[in-house]
């Protein structure tokens, strides 16, 4: 089926689409790489003309875009990191991974890492601005309950209901598929 | 004996969020399934982190404008002048509505008042009336009924099935598992199925669903044109099987349009998120609110900022003429009113319709608006209209 596109018109709407669709995660898995939200921003770019430009000289659709666009981005990120020879020891890593060698299970790792982080962007985006900052303090600034109540000027219970609120929810959504997979094979 | 079912149980969350961002021991003290749960916890703070690491600084439409931007020095946009010309287009089409609206109402009323009875007699001369409620409800061990014309809708429960009324209309027995509700030209009608979630159906569909939903999805098959207004269920999603498509929602609102002889099938989303793919292919693309895609040969567009209103107003009673194309308008009234369009030669201008009109109106004053705003001309012969410049 795949294969089957016999109009390769590929226009500004289809791209644009498939943009926002993939952007969010993109990011992340850029950013993973280059350590730099703006760098990663710009990788992201790049692959979508690369894309572009590449379905206008003839390239089918990939069989798979998140599988393919994950794989691109993430090379496009050690490409970078190759060309700007940073430190040494990142040199020294990256020498040793080959962008185009990538097994059957790191690429399944890659999807469902995927599917994982754009359900919980559609989260983050449900979330008033006040629970989704307390998650971030948590999260990301990994601060305790304390720290976090006094950083935002609320009680240590508000922290608790809302942090395990939002968690639930984040948890509910992104194992959801994975649980009605499991159901339907019990 | 762990007889234990996989369940979605509720982990400690105070507990193990405490541990997480503090020094003190507890995970010593877990429990396997704790350390589990903890483990799993562990990752879903550490991918919750990855997306809050970006998340204010993503600025997707920036980040296209700027895509667009690196698009066109490297010559891949082809027509650069576009957004002038549909911005002068968009301008023309609300002042055209404005014109129209005032002229169609206007022009009724007054046909309506001065000449009320002599419109009426041409309309049941013509044999054509606008489409009402009509439908036929089929189930699985071959019953098959016709729905009264005078009810709105149909509700299905594990009683058996009864009009929104209160009606009765059947009981079920043992072999009845599955049923259509199919849709005539000229016709809708609602439903209400098991898990509460309403549907309307718009002419010339057909919808068949079981009469009760087992196992973890619920699933529907539609052809023609639906609007689902879906009950949330967290655990199970709905799923809407058309031509080409499948769409997975957990609760929303959204219309799909799957017509046999149309091109593409269209699902316009008016609240909450759907998951859309093409049949068979794996890629998924996620709509929001006011987003649209079209689905054809395998291929999903997706456009944003879409007016909702136009793509659902059929199922208030409204014939919405501010389509892009005046086929979309023609085949929508040719459904409705179970006429048919020729258009022979004829060129279709291509200049867009605007405003909305109800779907009660009589077809020849409906065409005669269209007349005017377009510059071409309707010649009846029975149901048959043919298309003059």
């Amino acid at each position: 089926m795949g294969n089957e596109y016999s109009e390769q018109v590929v226009d500004e709407e289809e791209i644009g689409s498939l943009f926002r669709m993939y952007y969010a995660v993109f990011c992340v898995q850029a950013l993973r790489v280059v350590h730099d939200v703006d760098i990663a921003k710009d990788l992201v770019q790049d692959f979508f003309i690369n894309y572009w430009e590449r379905r206008k000289q003839g390239m089918g659709r990939p069989e798979q875009f998140k599988h393919y666009g994950m794989r691109a981005v993430r090379n496009l990120g050690i490409d970078y990191c190759r060309r700007l020879e940073v430190k040494e020891r990142k040199k020294e890593v990256f020498s040793n991974v080959d962008p185009a060698y990538n097994p059957v299970g790191e690429q399944e790792e890659e999807a469902s890492y995927y599917d994982r982080l754009q359900r919980i962007f559609e989260l983050l985006e449900e979330l008033p601005e006040g629970q989704r900052k307390i998650l971030k303090l948590h999260a990301l600034d990994k601060m305790s309950y304390l720290q976090i109540a006094h950083a935002q000027g609320v009680s240590i219970n508000t922290v608790r209901t809302q942090l395990s609120r939002a968690y639930s929810s984040l948890r509910k959504s992104a194992s959801g598929l994975l649980l009605l997979a499991l159901l339907t094979y019990i | 004996m762990e007889s234990k079912k996989f369940s979605p149980e509720e982990p400690d969350w105070d507990k193990f969020l405490e541990q997480l961002n503090s020094d003190s021991q507890l995970e010593g003290q877990f429990s396997p399934v704790e350390s589990t749960q903890f483990n799993e916890l562990k990752r879903l703070v550490a991918e919750t982190a990855d997306a809050l690491s970006v998340y204010d600084k993503l600025d997707c439409e920036g980040s296209w404008n700027t895509c667009m931007d690196k698009a066109r020095e490297r010559n891949l946009v082809e027509e650069v002048a576009s957004n002038r010309f549909w911005s002068v287009k968009l301008f023309m089409r609300y002042a055209a509505a404005v014109i129209f609206l005032t002229l169609t109402i206007g022009g009724y009323f007054l046909i309506k008042t001065k000449f009320g009875q002599v419109v009426e007699d041409s309309v049941i001369a013509g044999g054509i009336e606008p489409g009402g409620s009509k439908a036929r409800l089929t189930l699985s061990n071959g019953d098959t009924m016709v729905l009264d014309a005078d009810e709105k809708g149909i509700r299905i429960d594990d009683k058996g099935i009864s009009y929104e009324s209160g009606g009765a209309v059947s009981s079920f027995s043992q072999e009845v598992t599955y049923a259509t509700l199919s849709v005539p030209r000229a016709g809708q009608y609602q439903l209400v199925l098991p898990d509460g979630s309403k549907v309307w159906l718009n002419s010339e569909s057909e919808l068949t669903y079981p009469v009760s939903f087992k196992g973890t999805l619920r699933v529907v098959h539609l052809k023609g044109e639906g609007f689902f207004d879906v009950q949330h269920m967290v655990d199970r999603p709905f799923v809407v099987k058309s031509k080409g498509q499948d769409i997975e929602v957990l609760g929303t609102a959204f219309n799909v349009s799957a017509y046999e002889n149309d091109g593409a099938v269209t699902t316009t989303l008016v609240r909450g998120r759907v998951q859309i793919g093409a049949t068979g292919v794996d890629e998924r693309f996620l709509l929001k609110p006011g987003m649209q895609a079209l689905v054809r040969n395998g291929h999903v567009h997706v456009k944003t900022g879409v007016n909702v209103e136009e793509y659902t107003a059929w199922k208030d009673g409204v014939i919405v003429l501010e389509k892009q194309n005046i086929r979309e308008v023609l085949k929508q009234i040719e459904r409705w009113y179970d006429v048919e369009f020729v258009v022979g030669k004829t060129d279709l201008p291509m200049e867009t319709m605007s405003g909305e009109v109800s779907n009660k109106l009589p077809i020849d004053v409906l065409l005669k608006g269209i007349e005017g705003q377009l510059n071409i001309k309707f010649e009846q012969n029975g149901r048959r209209f043919m298309i003059k410049n």
